[in-house]
């Protein structure tokens, strides 16, 4: 008996927001920018050097590039994960017309394995809290979140960081307490693993890649 | 109520890190606002589109010319609410001014006049028989051809949905000089100079006459390089083929055509004579280097209003003492 493999619930998701947005509802219009544009500027910006002038245009070409290809949109990657795509086609473009390299910006999570997993988003991370005095550390941290579905991320900024209780994170997210609880126990795994691989990327994938352990477990 | 999590709160490493590193930087509102006014009307376009899409394949029409038509056509017989040239997206930035027209231009249901101001958004259409030469922010120029619509997203995207336009981006500056034609087809990235496409249903149809452009094939990760003298031809299949063509004749009189009169009145007769080159795809030759100095002095006085750059040619060289002949794609300025 032959078994296919799941659709991603978000990646199911996404099909249903572009659906929404080429039927014309409004409200897809509004949640496609709530949800999508400040990690594709950030996306862009890290790869710009951080001219925030030059990161504006690439945004709006690139947004204005996925509205109008829309319906080329499959759900084979994630939909964040496709407009990232289009992006790095934009900046490799730009770089193209101005005849000249693109500034050099190591950033690991280019690589093709790395943009798997941060699409896939599958399983286990450990890390030292010092890294994270390193702004790289922090910028993958971020990048982590942006790849997540944008409920994963959002729940758990406010959670972790605004330290809200799961009551009010369930009423931000129109779901049950139980429900919210689910979705912050999926977001916690998917973070873990997008992260992880982006850290062993950072450190060479060496057997010494960076890992996050528990203050208990602490070796 | 117990929270589960908070039983990871101290141990927990996601918790730990995601508490170090804070919050993600947000963007700045008025960036998110002002892309978000310019995507608005791609995406209603997009959403038109795809609606007239599904209906014309209801009705079994499969021909892409037939689908390119009928698309157009719906498009054409919408019902549009009025915008002023100037306003298309309320606060939209002006991007374009129109410096020549023959017979009637529009920009959404407004018509335009000479030196009116065309906003980001605005959708212009020339009638049958009809041309514009406008002028962008950043300087360069924008011709329509007849029976022509275009959107223009911005000072550099623009989206051809009939017709043809001719692109000149000698006069642009700073960064603002690269723009990009989006058609059904594919993308035309300028790197500069000049370029025309043109909707061909089934296909599509990009000559440069200077310089070169990228084209970027819908569905396609390749990319077209096209210099001046060639034409690339696309067709619905996605396949492309080149031909050789001239920078000046008959492929590029409608260019002629639209172009706006020049202010003669006090110019250099040097600079007349390049813009008439240029506007012709000419090469400007003089008949020694003598003669070229004695140009480079002469003062022009007079008017060529309502004349075609071949047409005000005719007038003024005679006028003042030099003759010309055309050949092989050169304009010759000699002595009587």
């Amino acid at each position: 008996m032959a078994i296919r493999p799941r659709v991603p619930l978000h990646v199911a998701e996404d099909k249903i927001l572009v659906s929404r947005l080429l039927a014309g509802e409004e409200e897809a219009f509004d949640q496609f920018f709530a949800d999508y544009f400040d990690g594709l500027y950030r996306f862009a910006l890290s790869r710009l050097d951080h001219d925030e002038g030059l990161a504006k245009e690439i945004v709006q070409s690139t947004v204005l590039s996925a509205l109008e290809s829309l319906d080329a949109y499959r759900g084979e990657a994630a939909l964040f994960t496709w407009l990232c795509g289009i992006c790095r086609f934009e900046i490799s473009g730009h770089f193209r017309r101005q005849r000249r390299a693109p500034v050099q910006v190591e950033l690991n999570e280019d690589a093709p394995e790395i943009r798997a997993v941060l699409d896939g988003l599958a399983a286990g991370l450990e890390g030292a809290e010092e890294s994270l005095q390193r702004k790289e550390v922090v910028r993958l941290v971020h990048l982590t979140l942006d790849h997540l579905p944008p409920r994963y991320g959002r729940a758990l900024e406010w959670k972790y960081i605004d330290g809200l209780p799961v009551r009010e994170i369930a009423s931000r997210l129109a779901l049950s307490p139980k429900a919210a609880e689910s979705v912050l126990t999926r977001a916690r795994g998917a973070f873990r693993t997008g992260f992880e691989a982006l850290c062993r990327s950072l450190e060479g994938g060496g057997e010494r890649g960076l890992r996050l352990v528990p203050e208990g477990r602490r070796e | 109520m117990h929270e589960k999590h908070d039983e990871h709160g101290e141990d927990d490493p996601v918790a730990r890190i995601l508490s170090l590193a804070g919050r993600r930087p947000e963007v700045m509102a008025e960036v998110r606002a002002e892309i978000k006014r310019a995507a608005y009307p791609v995406w209603q376009r997009k959403v038109r589109q795809r609606a007239a899409w599904r209906q014309t394949r209801r009705y079994g029409w499969l021909a892409a010319a037939a689908l390119l038509t009928v698309t157009v056509g719906l498009l054409l017989v919408r019902v549009l609410q009025p915008v002023s040239p100037s306003a298309a997206i309320p606060g939209a930035p002006r991007v374009a001014t129109l410096e020549a027209m023959e017979g009637g231009v529009r920009a959404g249901e407004a018509e335009l006049a000479i030196d009116d101001a065309v906003a980001a958004g605005a959708v212009l259409r020339t009638e049958a028989g009809g041309l514009a030469s406008l002028r962008l922010a950043s300087g360069a120029v924008l011709r329509l051809d007849a029976s022509s619509r275009v959107l223009l997203r911005d000072a550099r995207s623009i989206v051809l949905e009939q017709g043809a336009v001719y692109f000149d981006s000698a006069a642009s500056t700073g960064a603002a000089r690269a723009v990009a034609v989006h058609t059904p087809l594919g993308i035309v990235h300028d790197i500069g100079t000049q370029f025309a496409v043109r909707l061909e249903p089934p296909g599509m149809q990009v000559q440069v006459r200077e310089g070169e452009v990228e084209l970027e094939r819908t569905g396609s990760a390749s990319i077209h390089s096209a210099v001046a003298g060639t034409a690339l031809l696309v067709g619905t299949d996605g396949a492309v083929t080149q031909r050789t063509i001239e920078p000046f004749g008959a492929e590029w009189a409608w260019v002629l055509r639209a172009a706006p009169a020049f202010e003669l009145e006090g110019r250099p007769l040097a600079d007349f004579l390049a813009w008439v080159s240029r506007e012709a795809g000419w090469q400007l030759r003089y008949a020694d280097p003598r003669l070229e100095e004695e140009v480079a002095a002469i003062i022009a006085h007079g008017s060529v209003a309502g004349l075609r750059p071949d047409q005000a040619l005719e007038l003024v060289l005679p006028s003042s003492g030099l003759a010309y002949r055309v050949e092989a794609g050169s304009l010759l300025i000699t002595r009587p």
